[in-house]
């Protein structure tokens, strides 16, 4: 590109400045062959008159105007020597004089018969030499006669050459000064475009962190400009998949672990019945373990299955007493069994979400609560609106969390305490799903706690218009 | 006979690691917690620990940095490199990870006591006398009169008691894994053994597997 933008204008410039020094010498030989057309004439004149009046002295004197043609021409001659130029008369179509060891080329009576009385003859004569001849015939009573004048070009022509050479030279050295200022000017210019090629050719070897300087404001500098933005783009999108691929690869790699305890107990115990003496009591504890520990897994499928399904949302409008007496009667014998109280707050509201997945939610939430209490301690779950949010919050009074732990709570397989809920019977996967359920209704879900004081789950729904609510009941 | 701790969370899996220890006749000690581990350790000497890495209360990193002098068998769900340098470079003697074999868990216990010189020099059985010292296995005090292999197979019956050795494991163990011959070898062999030292009713054929020497725990 730089290449063909250099040879070209380069090109260009040579056939413009070139031409037109051509037109301009040219013009100049024109001019100059004018201007000595112009001297030959008025030399032939001159000489010409002053041969008219000798020869007509001549004649009074009575002297034979013919032989003393010579004597005559001698003084013009030698007036003329030193420039390159010749003289002859004509008399009746011949030669009568002529300076120089040859006679004119020309015929004499051609160059007369050519000529009337009043005009003169200008030809240029290329043979031996450049040559501007003049012929003239003279006036009555020589009408016989004719002067022939001859000037030599090769001075002008010279002169000519000279110039042209010096505007040649010219040109050359202009045109040498340009392509090096031709050259500085487009490695200018074509900065920005290389800057771009290099930055593009990093970004695509992966460094998306690279961006170009933004220079004024031409059309240049927006592409830089588009370009950043671009990167940007890419770098953010990239970031993206970067995380969203090292969550996976964390939840592929907690999902191994924890396949591992299971199967571990499964494949040692089976191997154990297999290999070792067992009484009876042995063999029912051995087949114990493994059915509980298939369980576990059946367990894990399934929350894994649950958190799979939960891709799509159907909303409706639900009212949070009825989810509320749904949530209790699933959550009661849990609560009875561990002897926690259960408290409900908050109603007449509605909020706009998918009935089953809040249950699920709600229920989960109250499970993590149920396994951090004591038992004697109470769980309460209430609901409020609060402009066009609804906002739902279980809290229990047990034995609460580190900031640590609430960082990573989310997580799927993490485990504030493992023993506990293990032999709780979790997953580690309850949070994850309700993380999801909320991620999918566009509302958040935090948690508030300190180690010993209990911990508050806060779910922020977006509660949709408020009439909403109401006109749909 | 080792007085073994076992450190692991998982009920189910400290209860297979207990049995499977004492079908080798030794002694053990549960505990689910990385803090009650600290303080049993400082109050009693173990032969031997085994110690799972994720605990509640203190880890096992923590755990085994309040060990001194008894060797250590990490227990490890992570399979990584990484993991098991660093137990190794704390001082852990050896590392088993889950899932493991019941053969895996008694050969590496048996080897660091060993080492460690815990392992008995003897083993007895009925009027049976092993001796490992002198190589040489005694009936009613007398030494019996067997070959090499016959000696290695009993060892292997003895060392890997209450546990079902199916006969190409026998053939790896005893005769190598270049060994051409085929299952009637150990099969031959047993039998030899039986009427030698009078185990007919000790070392039972346990069906489709192969070879158990039962030995009361």
């Amino acid at each position: 590109m730089k290449r063909k933008t250099f040879i070209v204008t380069l090109l260009l410039f040579m056939i413009f400045m070139n031409s037109s020094m051509l037109i301009v010498s040219f013009i100049t030989l024109r001019e100059r062959m004018a201007a000595e057309r112009e001297t030959v004439l008025a030399e032939h004149y001159v000489i010409s008159s002053g041969l008219i009046g000798d020869m007509q002295a001549v004649q009074n004197r009575g002297g034979d105007v013919r032989e003393s043609m010579g004597d005559l021409m001698r003084t013009y001659a030698r007036y003329s020597q030193k420039r390159d130029n010749a003289f002859a008369v004509s008399c009746e179509g011949d030669w009568i004089w002529y300076s120089g060891n040859t006679a004119p080329a020309e015929d004499p009576g051609g160059l007369a018969g050519q000529t009337d009385q009043s005009e003169r003859m200008v030809f240029v004569r290329r043979k031996p030499e450049w040559q501007l001849c003049v012929y003239g015939r003279f006036p009555a009573p020589f009408q016989e006669y004719g002067l022939w004048y001859c000037a030599g070009l090769s001075d002008t022509f010279e002169a000519w050459r000279g110039m042209k050479n010096m505007l040649f030279t010219i040109s050359m050295t202009v045109t040498f000064i340009l392509a090096l200022f031709l050259v500085k000017f487009l490695d200018i210019l074509f900065r920005p475009l290389r800057e771009i090629s290099a930055a593009s050719r990093v970004i695509a070897e992966g460094d998306y962190h690279t961006r170009l300087p933004v220079r004024g404001k031409d059309e240049i500098a927006l592409m830089a400009e588009h370009f950043n933005r671009m990167a940007e783009q890419v770098e953010s999108h990239i970031k993206l998949l970067q995380e969203t691929a090292d969550k996976k690869q964390q939840f592929v790699d907690n999902f191994a672990h924890e396949l591992r305890t299971p199967l571990t107990a499964i494949y040692g115990y089976a191997e154990y019945l297999q290999k070792a003496p067992a009484a009876e009591k042995e063999r029912f504890e051995c087949t114990q373990f493994i059915l509980s520990e298939c369980g576990r897994l059946q367990n894990m499928a399934y929350q894994l299955l649950d958190l799979a399904a939960l891709r799509e949302l159907k909303t409706e409008v639900c009212s949070i007493d009825s989810l509320f007496q749904r949530v209790r009667e699933i959550m009661q014998v849990k609560a009875e069994k561990s002897r926690i109280a259960l408290f409900f707050s908050g109603s007449g509201e509605y909020v706009i979400g998918n009935t089953e997945l809040l249950i699920t939610l709600l229920s989960n939430l109250m499970d993590n609560a149920f396994k951090a209490s004591e038992e004697g301690s109470a769980v309460r779950v209430s609901a409020e609106r609060k402009e066009d949010k609804v906002i739902f919050e279980v809290k229990d009074q047990g034995i609460g969390m580190t900031r640590e732990q609430i960082d990573h709570i989310k997580e799927a397989f993490y485990r504030v305490d493992k023993s506990r809920s293990r032999a709780a019977g979790g997953a580690g996967l309850g949070l994850s799903i309700c993380d999801r359920i909320v991620e999918l209704h566009g509302g958040s879900l935090e948690f508030i706690s300190e180690p010993g004081r209990g911990t508050m789950a806060q779910v922020i729904l977006p509660g949709g218009e408020e009439e909403t609510g109401f006109t749909t009941s | 006979m080792a007085e073994i701790l076992i450190v692991e969370d998982e009920p189910s899996i400290n209860e297979l690691i207990r049995r499977n220890l004492e079908l080798a006749g030794h002694h053990c000690t549960q505990i689910f917690d990385g803090n009650e581990a600290i303080t049993i350790l400082a109050e009693k000497n173990f032969d031997l620990v085994i110690l799972d890495i994720m605990l509640p209360g203190a880890d096992g990193y923590e755990v085994l940095e309040q060990i001194q002098g008894t060797p250590v068998i990490l227990l490890t769900a992570k399979s990584e490199l990484s993991d098991k340098l660093r137990g190794l470079n704390r001082g852990a003697d050896d590392y088993i990870t889950k899932p493991f074999q019941m053969l895996e868990l008694a050969a590496r216990v048996e080897a660091l006591l060993r080492r460690t010189k815990k392992a008995k020099k003897c083993f007895e059985l009925d009027n049976v006398r092993l001796d490992f010292e002198r190589r040489l296995i005694l009936v009613d005090g007398k030494p019996v009169d067997c070959t090499p292999k016959e000696y290695d197979l009993f060892v292997t019956l003895v060392k890997n008691r209450n546990i079902a050795l199916s006969r190409e494991k026998l053939l790896d163990l005893v005769w190598g894994y270049d060994f051409d011959g085929g299952t009637r070898t150990v099969d031959v062999h047993i039998q030899r053994l039986r009427a030698k030292l009078g185990l007919e009713e000790r070392i039972v054929t346990v069906y489709k597997l192969g070879y158990r020497l039962e030995a009361p725990v």
